[in-house]
């Protein structure tokens, strides 16, 4: 069922695009491609609200146990790069890509995955360039507030973020459709109406940018044992699909920072999650190993999420 | 030429800054369960271009930065939980180019698919089509190569193994695993069954110095299943040597052969080897260790061996009577009437014929060292069996069994025989075009270090010029770093088998990779490594197991005969060529006689195979009882010159 794209875009040739774009009339730009600079929330406390207990508790969850099944990863990254210039207006590139690696016995197989690449600038940039924007999703920047070529930046990376998230999305229906193995996903579930309801996926978010607790609960939750988890609750997000979620701390955090080892689960808000938030919890307890490392966010990246960025890394060529 | 392959690649090249294709060597990554080892042949395929290579190394890594992190990972316990998901692990291969298509212009290697070799690749990698093609082929094959399931014959070419373009061949290896003996005589099997008709005829002639070793190789060894196989996939019959003699000097009783290839029915073509002075003689100097032979015992030699030996010589100062010397003794009778004839002139005499009595000394004592320690090879009567020079036959093996003889009849052995096959061959009288000598044990006859002897000196001269005259050296020893450099750096075909590990680390093995090393440390019973001018890198081969009986089978199969009782084994060896003799007669016949006498009557009849043994015998023996008395060591003065390393 393995669905790996054959034709694969590259983000380091781009010598003949510029010689193109450069015959359309555009000044062709080389600034350093800009890494998965990762996707910018601003840091701020949502309150949750608690699912069942009264007050946040910290629970141990056991010894690590691996998922019995066969389960799978599914991830995305994203890279965009500004190629050249129209006046003071960027042409902005982007390139996303999302897949899953499926586990099974002790082995990681890529499963699927999808790629696309984006041209992002306003109208006028996109008309000049299109000759040379064969096999580009064309995006035009929607129309700005002011004029600073810096805001068409981050404009665009918000695109490419957001064209990354619609494809991850993509990839885990198309997974679902021919699979019902488990399923872990890099990051929230909460922004899709399918994977807030899959019975048989988990998000692991490892940022920590919102909070959904202050005062005494968050210190509880940033001061969880290692190998427990806190209660259960419904994080508040604008707009978002309800789930269920708490916090695991995967590693032993004294010593080092609060968020060391901290990642927080969503599952879908039913009574099964309830009873086994604990058992999925073993489950990702035991991905701690093998390390993740040498990925600088070791401490809650797992293994299997790190496998599937550097398969996505080589098909995008890099 | 590309090849279309059936089977999907079972690798692919990859090349990056740190580790980048060249024209002779490329990195290739496989799945974790392919069969590629070290020394497999593989062949990369791109758009313009073939290439084939061998494995010479390879490399498993996991994407862990450092041995940390495994520890981290685990939490400190090696005995912790088993990680739910295997590390990826990557395999990566080191090739050696063997050959590219096209040729020109030289290029790196490309990033191509990699495919297991077939046989169509084995030959095109080992350059055997050049060789192999057509009806002149000159392949001789010498194994299979074994990868990935396949059995591909290999094949040396005759021009460069037996001459005229390079010759010559050596196997190293330690003592027991390499198989060394078993692969040079599997080696003469194959070139006896396929040496190229254009290229004439061949004979094989092996020194044989270490127990039985060669002594059957007319009887049929066992072999098994896979054996067989291998003599099938290379178009061979497992069958032992069809014309094979053995040749051996008596022991010092002169009728008891020094050979352990005794049994009675063997007798047939077990020959006894025994030489006389006219023999020595020629080369004295062998023996006579260079710095002790001085230009005047030179001298005296020469004028013994061109006036006096094998010829009528008159003195009538000496004697009235003119001397014949054709033996040993009638030499030491010479030198005694020399030496009376000194004592006659009171004191004075001390130069006869321009020679000065103390050389005539010397080389009396070193001639006479030779007949006593070569005794049952050298003879002091005049009957002289020797190998068959002049009517050596095609595809037949002469085993000469110098294994019970002292060091320095060994040398003289050597000597005579490889000189007489040179001077042979030179003249195109020997009987066949081209001989194969093989010498095991080359360490102990042409050694690094040590002082020059002629045995080396006569080696060499074989590595260096035998090609141009047919005459072929095989060689084996254990350690190759411990045998005169050029001796074997002649050998435009070298063996390897089961190295000692000390070995490998001498200078000579610094070009092979650590991986190949190690394969040669534990290479297995039946597998060797190739060198051969045609392969461009050192291939590993399989060969089967001789068809002929080990030494060691030999014996137990054909137990020697024990050594008889004088008379009885002069019984014996008439009986041998006649059965109807009784041994009782001969007893009686040969009772109360003279060794020496019974001796030369039983060698003139073994040489003469008379059509009756026992009245040729008795008519000899007849004669030799008038005979007159020949005692070497009357009277003879004792020696006054330095203490003599050979007395
Ligand atoms: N092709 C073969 N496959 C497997 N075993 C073999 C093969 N050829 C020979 N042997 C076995 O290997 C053993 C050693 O062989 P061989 O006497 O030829 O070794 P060698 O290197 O000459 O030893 P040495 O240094 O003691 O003379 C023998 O017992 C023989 O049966
Ligand atoms: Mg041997």
């Amino acid at each position: 069922m393995s669905s790996v794209p054959r034709t694969r875009p590259h983000v380091h040739h781009l010598a003949p695009l510029r010689r193109a774009l450069s015959s359309c009339g555009l000044v062709p730009s080389s600034m350093p491609s800009a890494g998965g600079l990762g996707r910018a929330d601003d840091a701020a406390v949502r309150p949750a609200s608690l699912v069942g207990d009264a007050v946040l508790s910290s629970f141990p969850c056991g010894p690590p146990v691996g998922c019995p099944e066969a389960l799978g990863f599914l991830d995305g990254i994203q890279r965009h790069q500004i190629v050249a210039y129209d006046g003071p207006s960027p042409l902005v590139l982007g390139w996303v890509a999302a897949g899953v690696l499926l586990r099974t016995g002790r082995e990681l197989k890529p499963t699927m995955a999808g790629t696309a690449q984006l041209a992002i600038g306003r109208e006028t940039v996109l008309a000049k360039a299109a000759d040379a924007l064969h096999g580009f999703e064309v995006l035009p920047l929607e129309p700005p507030d002011d004029l600073h070529p810096a805001h068409d930046l981050d404009v665009a990376r918000g695109m490419v973020d957001r064209r990354r998230a619609q494809l991850e999305e993509e990839i885990g229906q198309r997974f679902r459709a021919t699979s019902s193995a488990w399923l872990l996903i890099d990051g929230s579930l909460s922004h899709s109406t399918a994977w807030s309801q899959d019975p048989r996926m988990l998000g692991i978010a490892k940022s920590h940018a919102i909070l959904p607790f202050d005062g005494r609960a968050l210190t509880t939750y940033l001061q969880l044992p290692e190998g427990c988890r806190t209660s259960l609750f419904r994080p508040a997000t604008r707009g978002g699909r309800e789930t269920f979620s708490w916090g695991l701390r995967l590693r032993e955090w004294m010593g080092k920072d609060p968020f060391h080892g901290l990642v927080r689960i969503e599952a879908a808000p039913t009574e099964e999650t309830r009873r086994r938030a604990s058992e999925y919890s073993q489950w990702i307890l035991a991905e701690r190993s093998p390390l993740s490392a040498p990925d600088v966010r070791w401490d809650r990246q797992l293994y299997g999420m790190r496998a599937v960025e550097r398969y996505l890394g080589a098909i995008l060529g890099e | 030429m590309k090849q279309q392959a059936p089977i999907p690649p079972i690798g692919r090249v990859v090349a990056t800054e740190q580790k980048p294709s060249t024209p002779h060597q490329f990195y290739f990554w496989t799945a974790r369960s392919s069969p590629i080892g070290i020394g497999a042949i593989v062949r990369v395929d791109s758009d313009e271009r073939v290439i084939h290579g061998v494995v010479t190394d390879g490399f498993a890594y996991s994407d862990l930065e450092t041995p940390l992190d495994a520890v981290i990972g685990a939490e400190g316990d090696p005995a912790g939980l088993i990680d739910p998901t295997a590390r990826s692990e990557i395999r990566l291969y080191l090739a050696a180019v063997l050959r590219h298509h096209p040729e020109e212009p030289l290029q790196p290697v490309p990033l191509g698919a990699v495919h297991l070799a077939t046989d169509a690749d084995v030959t095109v990698a080992l350059r055997m089509d050049s060789f192999t093609d057509g009806e002149e082929s000159t392949g001789i094959p010498v194994g299979v190569y074994a990868g990935g399931g396949l059995e591909a014959p290999v094949y040396l070419d005759a021009d460069f193994l037996v001459g005229p373009e390079a010759a010559h061949l050596n196997i190293t290896g330690v003592s027991g695993l390499a198989t060394k003996t078993s692969a040079v005589e599997f080696l003469l099997t194959s070139i006896f069954q396929t040496f190229p008709t254009q290229k004439g005829s061949v004979a094989a002639l092996c020194f044989n110095v270490k127990g039985p070793d060669l002594c059957f190789l007319d009887q049929a060894g066992s072999l098994e299943e896979t054996d067989r196989n291998i003599y099938d996939r290379l178009g061979l019959v497992p069958e032992p040597f069809a014309a094979f003699q053995c040749y051996a000097p008596y022991k010092a009783d002169g009728v008891n052969l020094n050979t352990l290839r005794t049994h009675p029915d063997l007798e047939g073509n077990t020959r006894p080897l025994v030489w006389g002075l006219r023999q020595v003689l020629d080369y004295a100097e062998v023996l006579l260790n260079r710095d002790d032979i001085d230009a005047k015992a030179g001298a005296f030699i020469d004028f013994l061996a061109e006036r006096v030996v094998g010829q009528e010589f008159r003195d009538d100062s000496l004697r009235a009577k003119p001397f014949r010397v054709e033996t040993f003794a009638d030499l030491e009778e010479f030198f005694r009437a020399i030496f009376d004839w000194m004592e006659a002139l009171n004191r004075g005499g001390e130069i006869w014929r321009t020679h000065h009595i103390a050389t005539i000394r010397k080389v009396r004592n070193r001639l006479g060292n030779i007949s006593t320690r070569s005794k049952g090879l050298v003879t002091d009567d005049g009957e002289v069996h020797d190998l068959p020079w002049g009517e050596f036959t095609d595809r037949a093996v002469y085993t000469v069994d110098v294994a019970g003889l002292d060091p320095l009849a060994q040398d003289l052995v050597f000597a005579r025989v490889v000189s007489v096959l040179k001077e042979q061959l030179e003249r195109r009288t020997l009987g066949v075009d081209h001989v194969i000598v093989f010498v095991d044990e080359l360490n102990k006859y042409a050694p690094s270090d040590g002082p020059e002897t002629y045995v080396r000196k006569m080696l060499l001269d074989l590595s260096e010029r035998g090609r141009y005259l047919g005459l072929v050296l095989f060689s084996a020893q254990q350690f190759r770093s411990q045998v005169h450099r050029r001796v074997v750096g002649n050998a435009g075909t070298a063996l390897f088998g089961r190295m000692d590990n000390d070995e490998l680390t001498m200078g000579g093995y610094s070009t092979l990779s650590a991986a190949i090393k190690a394969k040669l440390a534990t290479l297995p019973k039946g597998e060797l490594m190739i060198r051969h001018p045609h392969f461009t890198q050192p291939i590993f081969v399989r060969f089967p197991r001789p068809a002929v009986l080990t030494g060691r089978d030999g014996v137990q199969r054909f137990p020697p005969s024990p050594d008889l009782p004088f008379p009885d084994a002069v019984a014996r060896v008439l009986r041998g060529m006649d059965s109807t003799l009784s041994t009782e007669e001969i007893r009686d016949l040969v009772a109360g006689r003279r060794a020496e006498d019974v001796r030369r009557s039983l060698h003139a009849t073994q040489r003469s195979r008379p059509d009756d043994p026992m009245a040729y015998f008795r008519a000899c023996l007849g004669r030799a009882v008038v005979a007159e008395s020949r005692d070497m060591r009357r009277g003879i003065p004792g020696v006054r010159s330095a203490p003599d390393p050979y007395a």
